[in-house]
Formats: structure tokens, C-alpha cells, sequence
């Protein structure tokens, strides 16, 4: 069930869970009742619940150690940062395949930094997270 | 070296980042093919292929008995079997109890007036009418190929079901 779950958002994108709306957060609501029901089935003992907390927590710890030993993994489960605006240019081609607009890109521009317009941005980068970081030119014609 | 084509944009940020852009690219492969069989999952199940569906119920007829079964369901989940017969004499039902087995009976609609073993087999005897429909609850335990047999008066008929975990 873990392995689905994870498969299933790890197919879904990063930007899946960064930018919940309230349709979402009651789908996550569905699927976590849902998968509930299937993990316990008919068994309300505490016991099935250590053991099922302690299963979802060690299989959980074990992924973090294999990510930290295995660099490859990492990036396989995680993903990784992709920059999806590059001097003021939006990557198209790379924010297509992201699932990412120039609307997303914006929003955290004014959010982060403040900015007006896609010229002031140097760079945006896409985060292992699905969260859109913001370099402005300004603060690198400062250095 | 062997580089495989990138399809998207090459870029030189001047940032201490490593995109695994050979990996990325493999990723939206995957994620491109894990859209497609997440579609295929929920056609097929809409189509019944998991149970309850067209593509799962299954009728044998013969004479004037029929039986409806489910031929693909899910363990721990509840189906019906049930045998339409016109007989107006008590009718009689077994089954294999190995067969039996796979299954908790949480009912059987309306109560069997007897059960009981005979050569390996549950036997059950329902009253006759003009037209009865004897329906059984039934909670697959098991997963996998699960093949049996039902006995009404003296016609055998093979059930098979394939249960889903």
C-alpha cells in the first residue's frame, strides 16, 4: 500500500501536492480514509495499530537511508531541481513536461521577491518539492 | 559517450545545481506511462474486470435453472452467487466444501430448510416454489484461482472465480 501510495503521487508530478486547493485536500482526505479501510480492514486492536504505525514509519526511515546512501535513488524517488526560467526567458519546453505555467512562475515572483514582470527574473528553478524558487537579476548585478 | 538526446531546453545556469536531466527525462517517461496505466486501471474496473461489472457477471442457463456468479471479484469484498430454479419439488444445492472454504457465507437468502455434509460436499435444502431464487452472500478469504462446482438436483455446473487481492 505504501509502494502504491507512492507511486501513485510520485506519477502525479511534483507539483501534485505544492499547490493544493480545497478539492484537493478533500481528495487527500478520500484517499487517506480509503486506504485506511484496506490497510486494517475489520481489526481495531491496538496492537494492529503499532504494528501498523511502526510498518509505515520503518519502511518510511528505510527509503530516507537508502535516498542518503544512494545519490541515484535520491533523484530517482525525489526528483530533482530543474530550472524552468533562465535570464528572463521561461523554458518552455521544460515547464510543459513540469506541469508548471508562466502564471505559477509569476505567482512566486510576487510572493518570494516582489517582482513584476518575467524580464526581472533571472532564474526560477523548480524544487524537488514542487515549490518555485526565485533568483531576481538585481541581486546578482549587486555582487 | 553515449548521451541520449535531450528533448528540452539546454541551459548553463550560473548556480550550483545538478538537474539530472538524462533522469528528469526519464522520469516524465515514466510518469507519461504510469498516466496511461492509472486510465487503463479505471476503464477496466469501470468495465467490471475487478468485479461487479459487465465484464464480470457470468450466467449459466440449462433447463429452467440459472446460476449468476461472479467471475473476477476482490477478497473481503461481498458477492452473490445466485441460482434461479422453476422447480416446484424441494431443491437441492451442494457444493464442495473445499470450495466452500475460500468463502465465509455471511448469508444465504432464504435459510436452507437443511444442511448438512455428505461425501465431501455441503448439501442444502431449500422448499420448493414455481419460481425460487436462492441467493448466497459470499466473502472470498482467498486470492488467486479459485475453481468449484455447484449441484442443483442432479446438473452440475462449474463456477470459477478469479478473486483480486
Amino acid at each position: 500500500m505504501y509502494l502504491f501510495v507512492y507511486v501513485i503521487f510520485r506519477i502525479l508530478g511534483k507539483r501534485s501536492l505544492a499547490e493544493i486547493t480545497t478539492f484537493d485536500f478533500v481528495l487527500l482526505l478520500i484517499i487517506s480514509e480509503t486506504t485506511t479501510d484496506a490497510l486494517m480492514g475489520e481489526d481495531y486492536s491496538l496492537t494492529a495499530c503499532f504494528i501498523m504505525v511502526c510498518t509505515l514509519v520503518g519502511v518510511d526511515y528505510l527509503l530516507s537511508i537508502l535516498k542518503e546512501k544512494s545519490p541515484w535513488f535520491q533523484v530517482a524517488s525525489d526528483g530533482a531541481p530543474l530550472v524552468i526560467v533562465d535570464n528572463g526567458k521561461p523554458l518552455v519546453k521544460r515547464m510543459e513536461k513540469s506541469k508548471v505555467d508562466e502564471q505559477d512562475v509569476m505567482e512566486a515572483a510576487r510572493l518570494t521577491q516582489g517582482l513584476r514582470h518575467m524580464t526581472e527574473i533571472l532564474y526560477a528553478v523548480l524544487e524537488r518539492d514542487g515549490s518555485i524558487s526565485i533568483i531576481p537579476k538585481q541581486k546578482k548585478e549587486h555582487k | 559517450m553515449n548521451r541520449k538526446k535531450v528533448t528540452v531546453e539546454e541551459v548553463r545556469p550560473d548556480l550550483d545545481i545538478d538537474e539530472h536531466i538524462q533522469m528528469q527525462e526519464r522520469g516524465w517517461n515514466y510518469q507519461r506511462v504510469g498516466l496511461y496505466c492509472i486510465l487503463i486501471f479505471v476503464v477496466t474496473a469501470a468495465a467490471g474486470l475487478y468485479g461487479n461489472g459487465l465484464a464480470s457477471k457470468k450466467t449459466l442457463s440449462e433447463g429452467g435453472t440459472s446460476i449468476e456468479f461472479e467471475q473476477f471479484f476482490r477478497h473481503e469484498a461481498k458477492m452473490q452467487l445466485k441460482i434461479s430454479t422453476n422447480s416446484d419439488k424441494k431443491v437441492s444445492l451442494s457444493f464442495p466444501a473445499e470450495y466452500l472454504s475460500h468463502f465465509e457465507i455471511e448469508a444465504i437468502v432464504p435459510d436452507p430448510a437443511e444442511s448438512f455434509f455428505e461425501g465431501g460436499d455441503v448439501r442444502y435444502i431449500f422448499p420448493g416454489d414455481d419460481s425460487t431464487t436462492i441467493t448466497f452472500y459470499l466473502v472470498p478469504q482467498d486470492v488467486g484461482n479459485v475453481k468449484g462446482a455447484v449441484k442443483v438436483d442432479e446438473h452440475v455446473y462449474t463456477i470459477n472465480h478469479l478473486i483480486f487481492p
